[in-house]
């Protein structure tokens, strides 16, 4: 028998035994199969989309200019029958007038002309393109009287044409990108949940085992090879133990008919010794250990994100289609309120979610948020005023700060302590996907379904999101409170410190602006008022979700590194102030896709270096007693706030300049709070750098990594 | 109100009257089948169809009406002749033969049969007989009937006048002018009302409008040999395009005045039927007499039929009109249709 000790640690951190080799099996692993679905995602897509694209050249091609025959065929008659008449060709009456409503009954026409026979152009209206090629010219002979006395040209619209088809083989391409990240977002969290979870712990109790730990048994009943991988080790820890309570009766037996008190000693010395040694129980009475990963989440999570997100692209277009006046209310401020009533239900739904989660239990409340949410969204698609509108918005908005809480705090709970932060980059990672693929699928919806029906899909995908939590969400739990500011005088002690008073008031609420006031609420409206498709608006959208994805991680990275998370801040500031002028520097819709691009990034550059900064306020304010949870909890709610007021702010401005103008008053106020924060925002002790954070994580010395895992994520709104 | 079907701009002028040419000759057995069923069994109603100057397409449409709806007539038709004069000698048979309906053609039969509203003669015009007017284009001015929407008597119809101002609006689209000539007889009152409302209509739009009345002879009556030399006067004058309204008399002449016009080189424009279909006009807004005609049937219908009193019959028109064109005139003076108005008008060749 071996002499190895047992381990004497918890469960927990026995398990520790080789967690880096390990995370970076499953990281190996889950990235291979992710680069593989998206290579033959990449394939057959590819494939189709190419397909698609052809199909509609040349299906719609041919289309457009048979409609261009017939017309043409038609004015063609016209000619004919006054020629036919005796009216001489060249002394026509009235062409121009005639060719003019040609050209405005066939929107396709760029160009309709006629000419003699001997080629003399005679009547024209329109333009001729410079470079007219043959499928898209038209020349139609005119008959009168068996002779073809000259021609009828007709020229398409190419450009039209072609726009429709960059448009669509945009959306295929969209529709792409959206399936890929959703099918990898998918894939991921199944790996996690139904293969690298369960290997995980089966590899962890059989290291246990290979020590010598034979309590528990692995709780897994499928008939896949990791289930029979279970069983098989389960029968193994059984058999052990049972072969130990057989030893320890035999040896008893033995012990029993002994005289020899020594021998007796010994026998007993033995079996104590190996009791001591290896951990057995009783065979049939192992503990069962059930594979629970905060991952569980992550598919409701992303669905129910998906849903909210849909809605992205044309919300703000829809409330302006409901809009009947409101009191003295501009039309603008009156759109922007159903924005702010949604944040201000999620504001106060967090506390009080927070409450009900520790007796209901995460899961309960998960499935209870999804109902207002349904109602909301098939409500809002329904309803004929912004009244209706407003109130089922903000009824989905209690459903949002629900389920917001539920999977926040079911992820809190079922990390294990040392995996928190990597279990709640799942979280965060399902937010960042719906959050690129909802806006640019609702667009694409939008454009096909209209408004209220994919106000209706998103209800829909909503209640998707409800079955996947009643089949993947843990049913018994059991959550620690959160901490939360409980006291005014805790409030006051916060606000006491200027450093994070600056920061909130200068940095963090003209964030929050930015993203509900611009990228809630006035780019769509912007966009459309600029001609463009819902499509479109939904991957300009899209764009800010991908600046913002892109850029978090280096800026969480690099902040850490740098130690220096003040001067990311305010360079993000500057990025976003810079975005805000663009549309009105670039004008048209290209301006309005950089300024996504641009907030987006300044957005991302902020957002986790503000985190960081928190933290270290937080740090500090053990010395002023306050735990690091509630100054965070604080920084969160001033943050909401921001987003409430942000689009009925912007609403405001709105109501008396122009879109543009709007997000440069925006931009300039924000450039005005980049100055304040430069000016008032340090610390006297960052001076120079901080030389305890150089290096470091902020958030590993935190006893809060989960809140503030959560934070780098832009979606927290 | 009857509404014309939209005419086909290919179909010719002649082709309404193949169905019509059926109908009437349908219409003649009918009748000749129903004069002794009449006699003794009263089943078919008594109409009298009295004409200016013999039957035109406007009777031809009213017995279509009452064919296609099935209603059995028995017709009497009296031909005035362009005679006033005998117009009493009508009243008269009449009053004694107390037919069920009167149909008059014409401002002079109406108001030589029914006389006027504010002075019907009993003696004279016949009173209590239900009547229906077609081819009137001022009843109210002519006193034919007190108002459009409540005749004031047992008598309704219909104007078959197209308004002035699409007539205006119609010369216009063919070629934009800046002088028009008129020439009208001073005798006829609905054709002096016409000139009238002609002189604001062109005013408004200041356009020249040149009026030549047609002098009189030693009897009084207008002196058709004096025709020519109005147009030439006319043309000399600087008119671009002549005009020939509802006037009687300028219809027995219209392919005298037209054709004159037409050889010192300006086109005619004709506002009736009748003043286009014999001439030499190049442009006409018409109402169809066919269809006026088919509209007189319905009114008759609901007079007979129906029940309904006539005085209580709104005086109908036409909701839509006739662009009719001759392109040989056309042609022969270079003066070419625009391709908007070839789209709509009914060419005649």
């Amino acid at each position: 028998m071996s002499d190895a000790p047992i381990d004497p640690r918890p469960d927990e951190e026995a398990a520790r035994g080789a967690p880096a080799d390990e995370q970076r099996l499953f990281r190996g692993v889950i990235l291979r199969l992710a680069a593989l679905t998206a290579v033959l995602l990449l394939l057959a897509q590819g494939v189709v989309s190419y397909v698609l694209a052809i199909s509609f050249e040349d299906s719609l091609l041919p289309e457009i200019h048979r409609k261009a025959e017939v017309a043409g065929g038609l004015a063609t008659e016209q000619i004919s029958y006054a020629v036919a008449l005796g009216i001489p060709l060249q002394a026509l009456v009235g062409m121009d007038e005639f060719l003019q409503g040609v050209l405005i009954r066939n929107p396709d026409f760029t160009y309709v002309g006629v000419s003699a026979r001997d080629g003399a152009e005679l009547y024209t209206q329109g333009t001729r393109a410079a470079s007219t090629r043959a499928a898209d010219s038209l020349q139609l002979p005119i008959v009168a009287r068996g002779a073809t006395v000259g021609f009828l040209h007709v020229d398409v619209r190419e450009g039209a044409v072609r726009s429709e088809l960059a448009g669509l083989r945009f959306d295929i391409v969209t529709a792409f990108l959206v399936t890929l990240l959703i099918g990898i977002e998918l894939l991921v969290a199944f790996v996690v949940v139904r293969i690298s979870g369960p290997i995980r712990l089966a590899d962890r109790l059989i290291v246990r085992g290979a020590k010598g730990d034979f309590l528990y048994r692995i709780g897994l009943r499928r008939r896949d090879e990791v289930g029979h991988v279970a069983r098989a080790y389960n029968s193994v820890v059984q058999r052990v133990n049972t072969a130990f309570a057989m030893l320890t009766e035999e040896a008893e037996d033995a012990r029993a008919v002994q005289i020899d008190r020594t021998i007796q000693q010994r026998i007993r010395d033995v079996v104590t010794g190996l009791g001591e040694r290896f951990r057995f129980t009783t065979p049939g009475l192992e503990r069962t250990v059930v594979p629970r990963s905060p991952m569980d989440v992550r598919i409701p999570l992303f669905l129910f994100m998906l849903a909210q997100e849909l809605s992205r692209p044309f919300l703000p277009l829809f409330f302006g289609d409901v809009y009947t006046p409101i009191g003295n209310l501009s039309r603008e401020l009156t759109i922007g309120l159903p924005f702010t009533t949604f944040m201000v239900v999620v504001l106060l739904a967090t506390p009080i979610a927070g409450a009900i989660t520790d007796t209901l239990g995460p899961r309960s409340l998960f499935i209870l948020g999804i109902v207002p949410s349904v109602a909301g969204h098939v409500g809002a698609a329904l309803s004929t005023t912004i009244v209706e509108a407003l109130l089922w918005w903000t009824l989905a908005g209690l459903g949002y700060g629900t389920i917001f809480i539920a999977a926040q705090t079911y992820v809190a709970h079922h990390a294990e302590a040392s995996r928190r932060a990597v279990g709640m980059t799942g979280f965060t990672g399902a937010f960042f996907a719906a959050f690129v693929c909802g806006p640019a699928m609702g667009g694409i919806l939008a454009d096909r379904l209209g408004y209220r029906n994919t106000l209706l899909v998103a209800a829909a995908m909503a209640v998707f999101a409800a079955g996947a939590a009643l089949i993947a969400v843990d049913r018994d739990s059991q959550t620690e409170r959160r901490p939360r500011l409980q006291s005014m005088r805790s409030w006051r002690r916060v606000f006491s410190q200027r450093e994070f008073v600056v920061l909130t008031l200068f940095s963090a609420v003209p964030n929050k602006l930015i993203l509900s006031g611009l990228y809630f609420f006035l780019l769509p409206l912007f966009l459309a008022d600029l001609g463009n498709t819902q499509s479109n608006i939904g991957r300009v959208l899209m764009v800010f979700g991908i600046a913002c994805i892109a850029i978090t991680p280096l800026a969480a990275s690099g902040s850490d590194r740098s130690g220096r998370p003040r001067t990311f801040i305010i360079f993000g500031g500057l990025m976003s102030g810079l975005g805000c002028l663009l549309p009105t520097l670039v004008g048209s819709t290209a301006g309005v896709v950089a300024a996504a691009a641009v907030l987006g990034t300044g957005q991302a550059l902020t957002t986790a270096p503000q985190l960081a900064v928190v933290q270290r306020i937080a740090e500090r304010g053990r010395s002023f007693g306050l735990g690091p949870g509630a100054i965070v909890g604080a920084f969160r709610t001033i943050e909401r706030i921001g987003t409430a007021a942000g689009a009925l702010a912007v609403g405001a401005v709105v109501t008396f300049v122009g879109y543009g103008q709007g997000m440069l008053i925006v931009g300039v106020l924000v450039f005005a709070c980049t100055v304040c924060y430069t000016l008032f925002g340090g610390h006297p002790r960052d001076r120079g750098g901080h030389p305890r954070d150089r290096g470091g994580h902020p958030r590993e010395r935190l006893g809060e990594p989960a809140d503030a895992r959560i934070g780098t994520g832009r979606v927290s709104a | 109100m009857t509404r014309i079907p939209r005419a086909e701009p290919r179909s010719r002028y002649a082709v309404p009257r193949f169905p019509l040419a059926v109908a009437f000759l349908a219409a003649l057995l009918f009748a000749a089948a129903g004069h002794g069923a009449a006699q003794s069994a009263g089943g078919a109603f008594h109409v009298y169809l009295v004409v200016w100057r013999g039957e035109t397409d406007v009777e031809h449409g009213f017995r279509a009406h009452m064919y296609e709806r099935g209603i059995p007539v028995r017709y009497t038709l009296r031909n005035a002749d362009r005679n006033r004069a005998r117009l009493p000698e009508f009243a008269a048979e009449i009053r004694a033969e107390k037919p069920d309906l009167v149909h008059t053609f014409g401002t002079s039969v109406a108001l030589g049969i029914f006389g006027p509203h504010t002075g019907a003669e009993p003696g004279m015009h016949i009173g209590d007989i239900p009547g229906v007017f077609s081819i009137v284009s001022y009843p109210v001015q002519d006193k034919i009937v007190k108002e459009f929407e409540a005749p004031g008597r047992p008598l309704t119809g219909s104007i078959f006048l197209t308004p002035i101002s699409t007539q205006l609006d119609t010369i216009l689209a063919y070629r934009p002018i800046g002088t028009l000539g008129v020439i009208y007889n001073p005798l006829e009152r609905n054709s002096v009302t016409n000139v009238d409302q002609l002189r604001t209509e062109t005013g408004d739009r200041d356009i020249k409008l040149l009026e030549y009345p047609v002098p009189l002879n030693a009897e009084g009556r207008p002196d058709a040999t004096r025709l020519d030399e109005l147009v030439d006067d006319l043309v000399r004058s600087g008119a671009e395009f002549l005009y020939m309204g509802p006037d009687s008399f300028i219809t027995v002449h219209s392919l005298q005045v037209s054709e004159r016009a037409a050889q010192q080189g300006i086109p005619s424009f004709a506002a009736v039927e009748a003043s286009f279909e014999r001439s030499r006009a190049m442009l006409g807004l018409v109402s169809r007499y066919y269809l006026i005609g088919k509209l007189a049937g319905a009114q008759a219908e609901r007079i007979l039929v129906g029940g309904e009193p006539p005085q209580e019959i709104p005086v109908a028109s036409l909701a839509r009109f006739a662009i009719l064109l001759r392109m040989p005139v056309a042609l022969q003076l270079g003066i070419y249709p625009p391709m908007g108005l070839l789209r709509v008008a009914q060419v005649v060749e």
